[in-house]
């Protein structure tokens, strides 16, 4: 999904009836509260990434910002994807769909962005393949894909991003 | 590699234990870092940086801040710096937003921001509130401030590119303003030994017509009762005191220099006279760091209010 340029608003809050599935995806997806996400201001960054901000902030006028507060919700493919920022952001209030990385060699993989096994005592309620939010000793470090072809040995793909 | 300080020659008089000072600058710089405390505790982080090998000292005037004592690791390379716990940055340039003192929910413009630190360390001290408009006008330096801005996970803050001296009005007044201006930099040299070579007196006085600009600027975008603070990383009082006195002249009935006290850290007065030019005598409230007072680089502060 993305805007569709008619829609699109550089740097205006995200409609509410397009952030509201967005939300609940969110909280679907990690368990993250509805009432976490909904304390920021979500703005339309570009066609396809929403952008974090807290919801006093005052963005100058002129000229156009750059950037404003993170980049945290990417919206060109079929689901959301959450990005590595907001992973950081939000990731310990996160409690479905999380990787633990249980050694350094599993935190070396993951920061040499490897494909590498898990086993599922690493994985948090992770019922569904796809995006995770991926921490070591319990600190969100970004994201990454994960594969659950084999029931006993998940595997995960590091997006890790600096 | 030797160092060309034959043009620093002319500071012999104005800085304090010449021979201490020409000493410190054949060393390298202590690595500097400080608590991203949105996500972590100094203490906590103190652990962590322990289990990676990497011990730390706290610096005795700044709240979660530390020294590297062991470079091996770096810092920047451990898990721990990716995950946005931490931030490295040199000491001295802790000063100006330390000094600035933000305050959540506050509207602080950094006039200068690329690449970022220092708007970062803003951001921090707001407790993520607010507003912090990170200026800039090299687009490719802006570059920097937004993967700084990631990592930290910093969402008051917004990045303009544009002419600091130009800074549009229409964005507003803001509460405090930094103006950490480009300069010649010569406080640096600890860290890059080739910067000297391009100090003169011309260069100085060349980068003082832009630094008054920026400075006024910063002054007209200040609300009433607002706070700059204007700084630089070079020794020369072309671009330090005899800027702010400058400007001084150009508002004397809106500003006044704020005295500046920083208990366990080690500073001289500003210049109140120089060459010849007799400066405004306030002007020895104002800040100026040398490298070997603290192990640091060298830097000047002054802190400004805008009268109501």
């Amino acid at each position: 999904m993305k805007f569709r340029p008619e829609q699109f608003q550089r740097w205006q809050p995200c409609p509410p009836d397009i952030l509201a599935p967005l939300l609940q995806y969110l909280h679907r997806r990690f368990d993250l509260p509805l009432d976490l996400l909904q304390q920021y201001q979500w703005l339309q960054q570009n066609l396809k990434t929403l952008a974090l901000t807290h919801p006093a902030h005052q963005p100058p006028q002129k000229p156009e910002p750059m950037a404003i507060g993170i980049p945290a919700l990417k919206l060109g493919g079929k689901i959301p994807k959450i990005t590595s920022a907001a992973a950081r952001f939000f990731g310990t209030a996160a409690t479905k769909h999380v990787v633990e990385l249980p050694d350094r060699s599993a935190l070396q993989s993951y920061l040499a962005v490897a494909r590498f096994p898990l086993s599922m005592d690493d994985c948090i309620q992770c019922t569904e393949a796809g995006v995770v939010i991926v921490r070591y000793r319990g600190i969100p470090i970004g994201t990454g894909f994960l594969k659950l072809d084999s029931p006993d040995t998940p595997i995960l793909q590091s997006q890790f991003s600096k | 590699m030797e160092l060309a300080t034959e043009h620093l020659e002319r500071y012999r008089a104005i800085i304090p234990e010449w021979e201490a000072f020409l000493e410190s600058l054949q060393h390298p710089l202590p690595t500097v870092l400080w608590t991203n405390t949105l996500r972590i505790t100094p203490e906590e982080l103190v652990a962590i940086l322990r289990e990676e090998g990497i011990a730390v000292t706290p610096l005795p005037w700044y709240p979660g801040a530390f020294r590297v004592q062991s470079e091996h690791p770096s810092p920047g390379t451990t898990w721990a710096y990716f995950a946005g716990l931490f931030h490295i940055q040199e000491e001295v340039s802790l000063l100006p937003p330390y000094l600035l003192q933000p305050k959540p929910n506050e509207r602080i413009l950094d006039l200068c921001a690329a690449p970022g630190n220092k708007t970062a360390q803003i951001a921090v001290m707001m407790g993520n509130t607010g507003t912090v408009v990170a200026n800039d006008h090299n687009r490719h330096r802006v570059g920097a401030i937004r993967a700084v801005v990631d990592r930290l996970g910093l969402i008051n803050v917004s990045i303009l590119v544009s002419d600091g001296t130009s800074f549009s009005p229409r964005n507003g007044t803001f509460d405090r303003v930094l103006v950490d201006v480009p300069c010649s930099c010569e406080g640096t040299s600890r860290k890059t030994p080739t910067v000297l070579a391009q100090c003169s007196l011309h260069f100085s006085q060349r980068l003082a017509k832009r630094q008054l600009l920026l400075l006024k600027r910063a002054v007209e975008v200040c609300r009433p009762g607002g706070i700059i603070a204007y700084s630089t990383c070079t020794y020369a009082p072309e671009e330090n005191e005899m800027v702010v006195d400058q400007v001084l002249q150009l508002f004397p009935e809106q500003l006044e220099i704020l005295p500046i006290t920083l208990p366990n850290f080690t500073f001289s007065p500003g210049l109140t006279a120089w060459q010849g030019h007799e400066l405004n005598r306030n002007l020895r409230h104002t800040l100026r760091v040398y490298p070997h007072q603290n192990d640091t680089g060298g830097f000047y502060v002054a802190l400004l209010r805008k009268r109501q």
